[in-house]
């Protein structure tokens, strides 16, 4: 058993697991869950710890969120390093990812009102030196988020005894 | 007309299931939380039910070979060698409704009228009845909770006469959830070569271990074993109703004769979403599997200790997804306190006894339900614990 591995999974699917949970569950003692995760920590694998929130269940209060595609023109001294600190430094850039195919960057943006999105996007983002153009799509609704179903719908029935 | 009378004397003797009775008043009450069933709380995946799907809508609505189709028995090969080391040919399988009817099979096939059967207990509800079907003896060999539920030389040689023609290991067990390490197999396979017994192994829960990997009794010891497994608990495919049985060629001929007869062939559908749920998960190095067992440990965890912590006594499980908790220290019968923790607090446990008269002072709490539910049942289990002192 890679105990790495199987901690990493346990935390992913709850964060908040007890050390001694883990523990128990690993067949192992705490010290070596309390070293392995502590390790982990600093090594920069484990980078914090999330609550996945379902902003649909929030209501009015539910942030509006876009993903763009991002086309941008690296140079010799200015490149995509260069080019995503500077989107990523945005508060309203939540991810940013490097992509092959037909753009460069991905990424999704949070704020309060789509408006504040396409201001966003013509007041900060499209004029960024390096950026060449962006599509923007709007997330109209979430199905599933790191592998959690968000809106689980019908329950499934099972006999309530069975052998 | 007297109906009863008319009954077989074989089938009107047998007992209905004690399970039964618990369903029925946990059928009427509301918000019940149960930890009652057998049968696991995911949905089949969805990749071995598009499979299903797809082969529908390509028209595949045929009876297949009576063993099953030629597929599913290669890819049962490979993942029965490369998974638990235990080497069976296509020609010494076959594919049955459920490994209930291979259980079935397996005794109709071998059971003289009054040969002995073996059969530890506490243990699964059907092997008694089966094998009462066919006419046989079941004989029980007692397990105990100090000796980790596992059936022992010394409680085995025990119980054989010259009569004794079956033992039956139902390891990961349900409702123990004990399972064999490598000493007891091999005590058990000595005891079959010295008072030349067929051993017919329910490995059904074998993929469900925590912490060891499951070993078969099977292993090494395949002439003399039918191993009887299925899709059930493994991959979440209790409704698709497929198992199947390997073993000696001759004993799978013999239940093939009565299959042929009795049920022709397993649904194709089930044998189809059955050849995806195995080939996808070697192609993936049974990560599947490993998702949903990482789920039953931390409830299995969970429900241990709570019960440890509540002053009952409760053997670790390390198989299937059952826990056996002593609660004779509540001063309570297994049925007595099942009923109230029912009919008081809602929560929906098996005595022990249903299982075997020796399952006397054991409840079998199933944790093949959310981890939510288990810790609400744990509350409440709590509360009800707690006026008995
Ligand atoms: C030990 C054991 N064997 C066999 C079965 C039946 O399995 P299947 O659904 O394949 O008929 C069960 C189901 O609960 C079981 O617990």
């Amino acid at each position: 058993m890679d105990i790495r591995k199987e901690i990493l999974a346990i935390l992913k699917d709850d964060a908040l697991t007890t050390h001694a949970m883990i523990a128990r569950m690993l067949d192992t003692d705490e010290k070596t869950v309390d070293e392995e995760i502590g390790a982990m920590e600093k090594e920069g694998i484990i980078v914090k710890y999330e609550a996945l929130i379902n902003s649909e269940a929030l209501g009015d209060d539910a942030p509006a969120e876009a993903m763009i595609e991002i086309k941008v023109e690296p140079k010799l001294n200015f490149g995509y390093e260069d080019i995503a600190r500077r989107i990523y430094e945005f508060p309203e850039v939540k991810s940013l990812y490097l992509m092959s195919g037909r753009y460069d960057f991905s990424i999704r943006v949070e704020a309060k009102t789509m408006k504040e999105i396409s201001k966003f996007v013509w007041e900060k983002l499209a004029i960024l030196e390096g950026v060449k153009s962006t599509e923007t799509t709007f997330l109209m609704r979430k199905y599933k988020e790191n592998g959690t179903v968000l809106n689980k719908g019908n329950e499934q029935k099972r006999l309530v005894v069975s052998p | 007309m007297n109906y009863e009378k008319l009954i077989a004397s074989s089938v009107s003797s047998v007992e209905p299931s004690g399970i039964r009775k618990f369903f029925d008043i946990a059928n009427e009450l509301k918000d019940v939380i149960s930890m009652s069933v057998g049968e696991p709380d995911f949905v089949t995946p969805w990749n071995i039910r598009q499979s299903a799907i797809n082969s529908i809508q390509m028209g595949e609505t045929h009876y297949t070979s009576n063993s099953g189709t030629p597929r599913i028995r290669s890819l049962i090969k490979q993942y029965l060698s490369e998974r638990f080391n235990v080497h069976y040919e296509p020609d010494q399988m076959l594919v049955t409704v459920g490994a209930s009817e291979a259980l079935d099979l397996a005794f109709r096939a071998l059971i003289d009228p009054g040969d002995e059967v073996l059969i530890p207990a506490p243990s699964y509800v059907s092997y008694e009845p089966s094998v009462l079907f066919a006419h046989g003896v079941p004989v029980p060999i007692v397990t105990r909770e100090e000796d980790d539920f596992v059936i022992r030389k010394e409680n085995i040689e025990k119980t054989i006469t010259e009569k004794t023609k079956i033992i039956v290991v139902p390891y990961p067990n349900n409702p123990t959830g004990a399972i064999l390490s490598e000493e007891d197999i091999i005590d058990i396979q000595e005891i079959a070569l010295k008072y030349d017994l067929i051993v017919i192994a329910d490995e059904i829960y074998a993929e469900l271990t925590y912490g060891r990997r499951h070993r078969s009794v099977a292993e090494g010891f395949e002439d003399r074993t039918i191993l009887i497994n299925g899709f059930s608990k493994a991959f979440a495919m209790t409704g698709w109703r497929l198992g199947y049985a390997a073993g000696p060629k001759p004993f799978i001929n013999a239940m093939l004769k009565i299959h042929q007869y009795t049920m022709l062939c397993a649904p194709i559908m089930s044998q189809r979403a059955g050849e995806e749920a195995l080939s996808n998960e070697m192609n993936k190095d049974y990560s599947q599997i490993a998702e949903m067992l990482r789920s039953y440990n931390k409830r299995r965890v969970f429900l241990v200790d709570s019960f440890r912590r509540l002053g009952y006594s409760c053997y670790e499980p390390r198989g299937a997804f059952y826990v056996f908790p002593n609660i004779t220290a509540s001063g309570l019968t297994s049925e007595e306190f099942c009923k109230r923790l029912l009919l008081e607090y809602h929560v929906a446990c098996v005595p022990g006894t249903a299982f075997g008269k020796n399952g006397e002072g054991f409840i079998r709490c199933s944790y093949a339900t959310s981890y939510e539910n288990i810790q609400e049942a744990v509350r409440r289990i709590e509360r009800f614990t707690g006026t008995l002192k």
